[in-house]
């Protein structure tokens, strides 16, 4: 708890820091509201339209949540399919990096128009955006064994099956939580794109990222910025609970997921 | 089956015919068209012997320990363990490699286990229980659910012998098992591999790039000289057993060491890579 503690003091003070400069810059400049308003009247508008902001929290956390499982059990199946062979992974991966370099605003227009607006488009956009560092963290876990690690196991007569769930199964996990923390953050920012594109704009089921738009198009900027950090906090909390999975997995054995000792 | 009970009678009736435990005739191999790395290597190995493979690097040792594995196909000639090929005698060797090679994500206990696990042939009471007499017979007892990281470099090489030990080979093969550790650390697993193997009675074949080890170790050595590798020297280790430490200040042990080492000296040295390597 000590130790918690002091590691939560520095970021604590540069919060603290940067909240009172920021009001420093709008007292002494100036600087009207719906340009940049002040810390207190963010925390106001939030407070003020709560269960609005909650609502469309709820709306992106289904969406980046649904998504990012979805990606999960795509990413795992072809990361599976793609660890078969070095020919599976020459013939496959140009087209998993496909999924890396296309903008997902560009397809976005495309789900819109195959699947219409509303949670399943916004879902299909995370899961775009999520698929490729699973994909990519997975197989290299899977086809990354050690040449002795397989050998014992081949002196040992192991059957394939045992091959892959003694060994390789257990070796690609911390790649895989790897793949899973990156695209935990992504996941939020998926969501908030889909909405942008594809969310439905019935009355209360706007997630954040057309409470966005919205909030900009009516020059409610104190609202805007409760919404931007609510974004944030979101995609923390998604990252923190991956993190907790990851370590649940692999403290007893993977440095990755070790609590620092001594310093 | 049948050659197996003809080594029977041959045995008990004390014929010099019998066959050996090991053997190695007229064997090559060669990765693909490359330079041939083992060259017309014949040798034979009786059960008990604790027989090491010293030479420079390049001579084709660890290969010659990979192809009695049966883990590297043969390029020319045969290797037969106790009548079989290698890839049919598995069940009766173990690989010891240069790091420990173990499981991180299985505690002591679990790595030890593996062999037996992966064999299938027993119930998890009794893996349990042979796992646990393996531990106090290399001195881990104590560890038993700590997970590798946890552990020395010593201790993971204890783990790694144990779990080699735990499906009772006939034939140990060690590719350079100790070469990384510190001499106290090193020294003192040799006196104790000396010690189980004088409790198993198995069969072993050990690479290593220490000459006293392997005086210390074995009952033959073998010097092999590299680029190709040939067999050189085949040296008889006359001392008897069981060896302790104080073997180490014995005269005719130093001077054992001392002969091994020039045999080394004396080989041809490889033509182009200029030598000095090793």
């Amino acid at each position: 708890m000590k130790k918690f503690l002091g590691m939560a003091v520095w970021p604590a003070g540069v919060l603290v820091l940067v909240v009172g400069l920021w009001w420093g810059a709008t007292v002494a400049f100036g600087i009207p509201s719906y340009v940049l308003p002040d810390p207190w009247r963010v925390v106001e508008a939030g407070w003020d339209r709560k269960e609005s902001l909650l609502n469309a929290v709820k709306i992106s956390s289904v969406g980046a949540v649904g998504g990012f499982l979805l990606s999960v059990v795509v990413g795992v199946l072809v990361a599976l399919v793609l660890a078969q062979s070095p020919l599976v992974r020459r013939c496959l991966v140009p087209y998993t990096i496909l999924l890396q370099t296309v903008p997902v605003v560009a397809v976005a227009p495309l789900i819109l128009m195959w699947f219409g607006s509303g949670l399943r488009s916004v879902m299909l956009v995370v899961s775009i955006i999520c698929l490729f560092p699973i994909i990519a963290n997975t197989t290299q876990g899977l086809t990354s064994v050690d040449r002795n690690l397989r050998d014992l196991f081949r002196m040992s007569n192991a059957s394939r099956a045992q091959e892959f769930w003694k060994l390789r199964l257990p070796h690609a996990l911390p790649a895989f939580f790897t793949g899973l923390r990156i695209s935990s953050g992504l996941s939020v920012i998926g969501a908030f794109t889909g909405e942008w594109f594809a969310s439905s704009n019935a009355v209360g089921e706007g997630g954040l990222g057309y409470s966005i738009i919205y909030a900009n198009s009516q020059l409610q900027t104190d609202y805007l910025f409760a919404l931007v950090m609510a974004c944030a906090v979101l995609g923390t909390t998604f990252f923190l609970v991956v993190v907790t999975c990851e370590w649940f997995f692999l403290h007893h054995w993977h440095e990755s997921a070790m609590k620092p000792e001594g310093d | 089956m049948n050659r197996n009970i003809q080594v029977e009678m041959t045995r008990e009736g004390g014929g010099a015919s019998r066959p050996p435990f090991l053997t190695v005739r007229a064997l090559h191999k060669r990765y693909g068209s490359g330079a041939p790395i083992l060259e017309d290597v014949t040798l034979e190995v009786e059960a008990g012997d604790f027989i090491s493979l010293i030479g420079p690097s390049g001579c084709g040792k660890s290969t010659l320990l990979k192809l009695v594995s049966g883990l590297t196909p043969i390029t020319q000639g045969t290797i037969t363990v106790d009548g079989m090929e290698p890839a049919n005698a598995r069940e009766i060797m173990s690989f010891i490699f240069q790091d420990a090679t173990l499981l991180p994500w299985r505690t002591v206990q679990g790595n030890v286990e593996l062999g037996l696990e992966l064999q299938g042939t027993i119930t998890f009471e009794q893996r349990r229980k042979k796992s646990t007499e393996l531990l106090a017979l290399v001195g881990l007892s104590d560890v038993a659910s700590r997970y590798p990281r946890q552990l020395s470099g010593g201790m993971r090489m204890r783990v790694s012998i144990a779990r080699a030990l735990a499906t009772r080979p006939r034939l140990l093969l060690m590719d350079e098992p100790f070469g990384a550790l510190d001499e106290m650390t090193r020294d003192r697993l040799n006196e104790e591999l000396l010690r189980l193997r004088a409790e198993q009675g198995w069969t072993a074949m050990f690479v290593t790039h220490s000459v006293a080890e392997a005086v210390f170790l074995s009952t033959r050595i073998v010097v092999l000289e590299a680029k190709p590798g040939r067999i050189r020297r085949d040296m008889a280790v006359p001392f008897p057993f069981p060896r302790t430490e104080s073997l180490r200040s014995d005269p005719a042990y130093l001077a054992l060491v001392g002969e091994v080492s020039q045999a080394l000296r004396e080989l041809k040295q490889p033509v182009k890579s200029g030598g000095g390597e090793g």
